[in-house]
């Protein structure tokens, strides 16, 4: 009972290991891809508001 | 165009940067499996031992982000190019988090191990050192300057924070430690059957997905300067275009 309640505790710190590297190279990818979203998004919008009507 | 140069541009391409994304996506899998499922239990450690294939090949791709940002850094100093600027950015961004990912999965490790979470150990120690130099590094590259006098401060800071990196690997060999020692210089610790298969894909694994958010953050850094470069465009009365691939002097 002992050795499972070891084994049981052991195989937690292993299980939040993994998951904690998943999630953050997971969140650095998404990271990057708003990234790259936002400026794209913001270099169209200054090359729009450039070219729409001067006043 | 030198070698190294075509291969980055080739890497970072849009298919290579998706292939690059299977590749990396495909053998964390296969770690994943192997080191969850196909490796034993250690006789020592049980199956805390399965620690080790995610926290050595962080520990391995934080080397070799901080040796490219050395050589990038080496390479923009001698030819001003700011490509190699770029790469070294994106290397100490890459750096960093797989730096604190070795610390943190380290310390999950350390509790059930070492009894504690934490300890002032040498390797622990130029471990956080390490880290607190290229957060320095990515702190120096944020700072309101001139892009050109910037960057080359940045591989100023580069180049020399690169020197702890041998300490950190040496540290156990040096200093009395409670972190066990590395076997081999390279950085390959002596593990053999299924458990170095194992560890042997991590190291694999680890490198692509390096290789994958380096051609990801390259392509976000291309894409953030084109927004300064438009901003710039209609004051200095050039195109975004000529403003981007102007050579980074002064």
């Amino acid at each position: 009972m002992a050795e499972t309640l070891a084994a049981a505790r052991y195989a937690g710190y292993v299980v939040a290991g993994y998951l904690i590297a998943g999630v953050g190279l997971g969140a650095y990818a998404r990271l990057l891809f708003h990234r790259a979203r936002r400026a794209r998004a913001r270099a169209a919008a200054m090359v729009a508001r450039r070219a729409g009507p001067q006043r | 165009m030198s070698t190294a140069e075509r291969l980055m541009s080739s890497l970072t391409a849009r298919r290579g940067e998706r292939v690059l994304a299977w590749l990396a996506v495909g053998a964390v899998g296969v770690s994943a499996v192997l080191s969850l499922v196909a490796s034993p239990p250690d006789a020592e450690q049980g199956g805390l031992i399965r620690l080790m294939y995610v926290h050595v090949p962080a520990a391995w791709v934080a080397y070799l982000a901080f040796a490219v940002v050395f050589v990038a850094s080496v390479a923009y100093l001698r030819t001003r190019k700011t490509r190699w600027d770029r790469v070294a950015a994106a290397s100490a961004e890459v750096g960093v988090l797989f730096t604190a990912l070795t610390i943190v999965l380290g310390s999950i490790w350390a509790k059930p191990v070492w009894g504690t979470w934490w300890t002032w150990d040498p390797r622990l120690t130029t471990t956080a050192i390490l880290l607190v130099i290229y957060v320095g590094y990515l702190a120096v590259r944020r700072l309101p300057d001139n892009p050109a006098r910037r960057a080359r401060w940045a591989a100023v800071v580069g180049i020399v924070g690169f020197v702890d990196v041998p300490i950190v690997h040496l540290s156990v060999r040096w200093w009395r430690s409670l972190h066990q020692a590395p076997a081999r210089l390279i950085g390959v610790p002596d593990v053999s059957g299924s458990m170095g298969v194992a560890l042997g894909v991590g190291f694999i694994a680890f490198t692509l997905v390096y290789l994958y958010f380096m051609a990801l953050r390259l392509r976000v850094g291309r894409l953030e300067e084109r927004v300064v470069a438009e901003a710039l465009s209609p004051r200095i009365g050039q195109p975004a275009e000529a403003l981007m691939e102007e050579p980074a002097r002064g």
